[in-house]
């Protein structure tokens, strides 16, 4: 076998240059340890920057957020699991009633924002990029916002909550400062959201080599709206990214697939020796060689235990007798899509219904969801009412994102539209569907006011 | 074979240098001199007064000096160790025998003492130094040569690691003055400040990897410890903690001599925690099932995945005896010394062999030394030193990394071993790690020193000294498919390689002014490179082609390097972690009539790992001594033969903390979409400055009936200022710590040693050597920062301003409640509550010990000696926090023997409250890791019998048949009995560490930890 010791030098040389730039030859105790650049190396130009801009990546696709983390907590937290024998950490989550310790839960909190502190660190030194200015600062703000919203949707009681969002939310980062942490309401931090996603949606190109592109951030920005119930908005914006046609329905069996799904908008890219995502949706769900920690209910699966779903085949009930676990995460490599076309046409359809506006529209959407998902035996008329599509909508949402960690949000979200969808029996805004901030946050500043825990089963 | 090969030579040239005495034609005086035991005394030196005829005893104990003019002569016979005999003889035209039985004696006061960058006699020494001899390190067989440290000196607190092959220790030296900063002594081997970190190369398998392992204990010649600002003040920013000076052998004058040591042993554990069998864990767990109001057969774990309660019922899998083993060690020593007037040299090599008590663990290493001192004229000298050392380190999981940990936790008497088919169980299974995994650690040290003394005039003495320390890990990690629930192999190479450069020079004068007053200077300048050449984020792989480690094959090790670095995530670094440093220091030492004693040092050091801000600090120090038993109203006494007052006060400084950290810095890490990744990594402080300890010593050395009581008292007290804290960082930062300089810490405490000729008489001698040391710590401030702001993570202890270093931050747990046998706490103002709340902790223990020390006693008789060694700690908590796990909720844990006493019906007047499945049955607890109480804090007091050795030395007209010049023979044990009351285990505690901080927090704080082990060598010593 032949190696490329070409690459490996090629690499090594790259390396080394940007090292030697930042050490020279100083004097004997100014010598820096090598692989610790100072700012002005490292952000000596754009392609630093585009590297800092690289390593908020990397933790949006880690173990902390969607490599898995974001998603099993938020399965856990909601009802689909059944978690009667989880233990430690998991115990607490499934429990609704996580507490100041937990470093499965505080682990992730700090990473997040450290995802922050890397898109406020591009955003502060976007005077070093040149030709990629905008597209950097779009970058940035879409991490940032995409980050933020996945830290108020845990830590804070929802959007809705109280009449003016004026509830507690969660510290909103907008600079590098290394400050104490003090929650901003949870309007500042919405609102903050869309700042930031509406000035990426503009500055940010149509394609982008696999980084966040427009259509990100608008699938994103229409995402948020739903999750406010803004179904105005949310239809705008998941309709513009349905009519680029840049994205169509692929098969289930694609969705995590290495080579990539043809309705991603974002993903988490999988490079071989590279990058590996997903590893921690794995730890917890893969199921080929034993029971998957986390494993879902009988009625869940009785839901999609159908004679014509074909999303059956993505359970298993069989393989370990009186245990029901997923199939979707059984590789060796995947990609983990965070933004995909199911989730724009499901939006897209309940809003539709919820504005009662362009009702063929959100049928045929769902017809489209559904057509794939029964093998084309199952419809809906094109004239359905909004109500119809609305039930269809919620339904096959609770079906599609299974093990994706999306039904929490379901929960809160039509909770705040006054209806208790919880199969478990918690009222959606009980204490413990939040996660306790951690002990840190108090520590450092002691007037940091903490969630109220558990009361909610 | 290569490495041999200058070996082979050097020792040809040695043998070919050895000088032979030629003999004049006039009188003469020869004789013999030999100790107590009528053994001769080899080395020992002999000079006639008032001439430069001087001679050193041969391997026979035999002198002879010629070319002497009729008279009488006063001839001093001297040898380390034993009291200066002189004899009177007269000389006449023939030869004249003048035998010699030297005493040893208990206070030598010209002992050589090796000081930081010096020597003294032991008269001259005004700091607190205790020294340890080469031959206490070699009687345990112990993972590395520093836990032989254990009860050897006052105001050092040994705690060994584990029994796992290669474990390091942690050394305190007068309690902690840091603590997030490392709070371990400063080593140095024959002058080179060495790499001890034991994270240099992370913190893997929950064994933190021992540099120190590297070490040859059978080289050594003393240990010397650096305790107050007096001595250890030279050392000056790195002095805080305490330094540990390490002198390896050296070649003797005489004539050639070999020695040859061998040791073989057996060990186990010395301790282990009881749990229930199969039937009875599935019992506890249908009690706690019944107990939830359940009804029918209750569930089984997550982790027992589709296994019924019928399988369950047929196994009662003993995982601890399938992990464990008697372990066996070999330990082979062989050296040779020799010493004329010009070449002196010390060659040795050794092999050893140490499989552990846990199966598949075993630490097996090889190593070479020779020390060279070649003095070709009167003003040049040099000493060459080379020290090589390849150690072979097979590693198991432990702790939470599995392994024996596994056995304490989720492997479960209910889980196979094996499958049907005769393939590994897929339930939690210990067993199948070690089956599959393919682990070794490599390490090699170059340990190596170059030093050339230039006397240019009279009494002042210029040296320079050149040293390298080169260590270079790799840690190799194979990890089958099966074992890793994928389809394909993995393998992880770690490659390490860690240099340090060290370059000392100085001059000393020495300036007599009269027959009373002397002076001495000394003036240097040192300076310190380290840094890795490494592979930060290792080389790692996995496919088809993968089939073994990469150790095994290299061509998988390049195409997994040619997969990374395309898609540019290879990163390798020459210069990692690199951190200089530089220092100027001088010392003046005074002394008036061999009484008064006073020295003056100050060092100024500048290192890389502070911002211009703070590049420099300062350290001076004083000390004196005294000798009030040369006063005129105490030199006759007949009680009081010595009697030594001393003080010193100085600064000394620690930073022991990662470079880099003052400014704002970005590394490169893997890649994302193919492309490099530069991350920002700390939270610059650019105020960043030295650890600073204000530390006072006060002592009192004496001895009494002419040497049969002798010891010494000290008292200390040390104030440490601006010590770091990584923490009190706010989470949505998005860092978790930061260095600050915020702390305040106070030790003080007291030192005793003292020992005792007790009995002695021609044939028998009884000698106890009692040493024991209290410290006193307390957190004086910490500035705003709240005890959660420092901890967390894997530790169960806090800092808290009043109390000690690792204060045990829990809640109290009052008792169970008979009537529902629901646990009973204390809130935070002392009142019951049935409701746990994290708010309710305060500090109620400590991890601290009151008092450590050691007791031996030594009983000889003819050529027999029993030597035993207590150690003990007294005082201090110990907590088990595997048992908030193993007592508490019943989960998918094991379950200990103790649960017997548990609540069952009202009533019950018992331990432990009735077993559940769900936290939220005790009110307010979260979790079952939240179940954190003094339920499982424990008083950690403990006294162990850390050595029992039985040897005899064949008498000397035995084995001259043999042609040798001893023999002895002996058998050791180690830690057979250990009295303690801690129910869990062992109660020496010093588990896997996080991080520098862990390791000040948190020794005393069990998680799964391996046990100490219990060990019985046999072995024979000779020299020919």
């Amino acid at each position: 076998m032949k190696i490329n010791y070409k690459n490996i030098l090629k690499s090594f040389l790259i390396l080394s240059v940007i090292t030697v730039i930042g050490t020279g030859c100083e004097k004997f105790l100014e010598t820096p340890p090598i692989e610790s650049l100072p700012k002005d190396v490292a952000i000596a130009d754009e392609t630093g920057l585009k590297s800092v801009m690289n390593s908020a990546y990397q933790i949006v696709g880690g173990g902390n957020m969607f490599g898995g983390k974001i998603q099993a907590i938020n399965e856990m937290l909601a009802d689909q699991i059944n978690g009667s024998l989880l233990s430690g950490d998991f115990g607490e989550i499934y429990g609704r009633k996580t507490s100041v310790f937990g470093d499965y839960k505080n682990g992730m909190y700090t990473d997040m924002y450290q995802t922050i502190f890397r898109a406020n660190t591009v955003l502060e030194n976007l005077d070093k990029a040149t030709t990629m200015r905008d597209n950097l600062e779009g970058q940035a703000k879409f991490i940032r916002a995409l980050t933020h919203f996945q830290v108020v949707q845990l830590f804070a009681q929802p959007y809705g909550f109280s009449t003016d969002n004026s509830h507690l939310g969660v510290p909103i980062r907008t600079s590098t400062s290394i400050d104490q942490g003090v929650r901003a309401t949870v309007k500042q931090v919405y609102d903050q959201i869309i700042a930031d996603l509406k000035i990426a949606e503009v500055k940010l190109p149509d394609d982008n080599g696999g980084y966040a592109t427009k259509w990100a951030a608008k699938a994103l920005l229409a995402k948020v709206y739903f999750q406010m119930n803004d179904f105005a908005n949310a239809y705008i914006y998941s309709n513009q990214v349905i009519a680029s046609n840049k994205f169509v329905l692929d098969t289930y069996a694609s969705r995590f697939s290495t080579t990539g799904s043809k309705e991603s908008i974002f993903r988490i890219i999988y490079t071989n020796g590279g990058y590996e995502p997903g590893g921690e949706l794995r730890n917890q769900f893969r199921s080929d060689f034993n029971a998957s920690t986390l494993r879902f209910t009988t009625d869940f699966f009785a839901s999609v235990n159908t004679p014509n779903d074909t999303r059956k085949a993505l359970f298993d009930n069989v393989k370990y007798p009186g245990i029901i676990v997923t199939k979707k995460y059984n590789f060796d490599h995947i990609e983990v899509p965070v933004l995909y076309l199911t989730d724009m046409k499901l939006i897209r359809a309940e809003s539709a219904a919820e504005t009662g506006t362009n009702l063929t529209v959100g049928a045929q959407d769902i017809n489209d969801i559904l057509t794939r998902a029964y093998a084309g035996t199952k419809s809906i008329p094109l004239a359905s009412s909004a109500s119809l599509i609305k039930s269809n909508a919620r339904f096959e949402r609770s079906i599609e994102f299974a093990g994706e960690g999306n039904r929490i949000s379901e929960i809160k979200r039509i909770g705040a539209k006054g209806e208790n969808i919880d199969k478990r029996g918690a009222v959606w805004n009980c204490p413990g569907l939040t996660l306790q901030f951690p002990q840190g946050e108090m520590a450092s500043n002691t007037s940091f006011q903490r969630n109220v825990e558990g009361g909610c089963n | 074979m290569k490495k041999l090969y200058p070996i082979k030579l050097c020792l040809l040239m040695l043998f070919a240098l050895c000088t032979l005495t030629t003999y004049a034609q006039t009188g003469s005086i020869s004789g013999k001199i030999v100790d107590d035991s009528k053994l001769p005394i080899p080395g020992a030196s002999v000079q006639v007064d008032g001439t430069q005829k001087l001679t050193v005893t041969d391997n026979d104990g035999n002198y002879r000096i010629t070319g002497l003019t009729s008279g009488t002569y006063t001839l001093t016979a001297k040898f380390i160790g034993f009291a200066t005999l002189k004899q009177t003889v007269t000389v006449g035209s023939t030869n004249v025998t003048a035998n010699f039985n030297l005493k040893g004696e208990q206070t030598n006061l010209n002992e050589v003492i090796v000081v930081g960058y010096g020597t003294q006699t032991k008269r001259e020494v005004t700091g607190a130094i205790s020294k340890v001899s080469g031959d206490k390190l070699t009687s345990l067989p112990t993972p590395s040569f520093e836990a032989s440290l254990q009860g050897q000196a006052p105001g050092v607190q040994v705690t060994q690691g584990s029994g796992l092959a290669g474990s390091g220790s942690v050394i305190r030296i007068r309690g902690i003055g840091s603590i997030s900063a490392g709070g371990d002594p400063l080593y140095v081997v024959d002058g080179i400040p060495i790499t001890s970190d034991p994270f240099i190369t992370g913190n893997r398998g929950a064994m933190n990897q021992n540099p120190l392992a590297t070490i040859n204990p059978n080289d050594i010649e003393s240990v010397e410890i650096l305790k107050d600002a007096g001595a250890a003040g030279i050392y000056g920013s790195r002095g805080a903690n305490g330094v540990i000076l390490i002198t390896t052998k050296r070649g003797k004058t005489g004539k050639p001599r070999f020695s040859l040591s061998t040791k073989y042993g057996l060990s186990t554990y010395a301790n282990r925690p009881d749990f229930v069998t199969g039937a009875e864990w599935l019992q506890l767990r249908q009690e706690a099932w019944n107990n939830d109001g359940n009804t029918g057969q209750a569930s089984l774990p997550t982790a027992a995945g589709a296994m019924t309660w019928a399988q369950a019922q047929q196994n009662n899998t003993d995982w601890w005896g399938i992990l464990t083993q008697t372990g066996k060690s070999n330990d082979q020593a062989f050296s040779f010394s020799q010493g004329t007037e010009k070449i002196k040299s010390y060659v040795s090599a050794n092999y050893s062999d140490n499989q552990s008590f846990l199966v598949g663990n075993s630490y097996e290493r090889y190593g070479f030394r020779t020390n060279f001192d070649i003095k070709p004229t009167t003003y040049f000298s040099t000493s060459i030193n080379v020290g090589y050392d390849k150690g072979i380190n097979k590693r198991v999981n432990a702790a939470w990394g599995g392994g024996l940990g596994d056995a304490m936790s989720t492997a479960l008497p209910i889980y196979p071993v094996y499958n049907t088919d005769g393939s590994f169980a897929n339930t939690p299974n210990p067993a199948r790690n070690i089956g599959l995994l393919d682990w070794k650690t490599r390490n090699e040290r170059l340990l190596a020193g170059i030093t050339m003394e230039l006397i240019p005039v009279k009494n002042l003495s210029i040296k320079g000294s050149f040293n390298m320390d080169n260590l270079d890990v790799q840690d190799n990690i194979y990890t089958p498919a099966v074992l890793r629930n994928a389809t394909t192999n993995s393998a992880t190479l770690y490659p390490t390689k860690i240099f340090n450069r060290n370059f000392s020079g100085t001059a000393t004068y020495d300036w007599q002014l009269d027959s009373k007053n002397k002076l001495k200077f000394l003036i240097g300048t040192e300076s310190q490179l380290s840094y890795q050449n490494t592979y930060p984020n290792g080389i790692s792989a996995d496919g088809a082609n993968i089939d073994g480690p990469f150790s095994e094959n290299k061509t998988n090790l390049y195409l997994a390097m040619q997969g990374l670095a395309a898609s540019n995530s290879l990163l390798y670094y020459s210069g990692f972690r690199r951190d200089t440093f530089a220092s100027l220091f001088a010392r003046i030492n005074y002394s008036f009539d061999n009484k008064y004693y006073l020295e003056i040092l100050a060092r100024r050091d500048g290192s890389s790992k502070f911002g211009p801000e703070n590049k420099y600090g300062y350290f001076p120090a004083a000390s004196a001594s005294w000798y009030i038993n040369q006063e005129d109203f105490l030199k006759d006494s007949k009680v009081i033969s010595n009697l030594k007052l001393r003080a010193s006060y100085g600064l000394v400084g620690s930073a022991s903390f990662p470079p880099a950290q003052y400014y704002q810095n970005f590394q490169f890490s893997g890649s994302y979409n193919g492309q490099p990744v530069l991350f920002p990594t700390n939270v610059a402080n650019p105020a960043l400055k030295w650890e600073e300890g204000r530390n006072l010593d006060l002592g009192l050395d004496f001895g009494l009936f002419n040497g049969r009581i002798t010891g010494e008292f000290s008292y200390y007290k040390k104030n440490t200022k601006g010590a770091l804290i990584n923490g009190g960082i706010s989470p949505s930062t998005g860092f978790a710590t930061g260095y600050l300089n915020v702390g305040e810490i106070l030790n003080e405490g007291y030192e005793l040693s003292l020992n005792t000729i007790n009995i002695q008489s021609d044939n028998f001698k009884w000698v106890t050597r009692l040493n024991a040391s209290k410290n006193y710590n307390e957190v004086l401030s910490l500035g705003s920062l709240t005890p959660d702001a420092v901890g967390g993570g894997t530790n169960d202890t806090r800092i808290a301003v009043g109390y000690p270093i690792g204060t045990n931050y829990l809640v109290r747990f009052k008792g169970v409640d008979p009537a529902d046998g629901l646990p009973i706490w204390l809130d935070k103002d002392g009142f019951e509550t049935k409701t746990f709340s994290l708010d309710n902790r305060v500090p109620v223990g400590k991890i601290l010990p009151d008092y450590v020390g050691g007791l031996t006693n030594t009983f000889s008789y003819k050529g027999f000696e029993l030597n035993t060694l207590f150690t003990f700690a007294i005082g201090g908590n110990l907590y088990d926090a595997s048992a908030k796990r193993q007592l508490g909720i019943v989960t998918d844990w094991n379950i200990r023997t103790d649960i017997a006493n548990r609540w069952r019906k009202p009533g019950d007047v018992a331990d432990f409250p009735r077993l559940t499945l769900n936290p939220s049955t005790y009110a307010g607890l979260s979790s079952e890791w939240q179940y954190n109480s003094t339920m499982f804090l424990y008083d950690a007091t403990f006294v162990r019998l850390r050595e029992v050795t039985l040897s005899y030395n064949v008498p000397a007209n035995f084995i001259k048949r043999l042609r040798l010049q001893s023999l002895k023979i002996f058998a050791t044990g180690m830690n057979l009995l250990t009295f303690s009351k801690y129910p869990g285990g062992d109660p020496e505690i010093a588990r896997d560490f996080e991080n520098p901080q862990d390791r000040n927090m948190s020794p005393n704080v069990t998680y799964l930890t391996t046990p100490q082990q219990k060990s019985l060598t046999f072995g024979l010593s000779t020299s020919f």
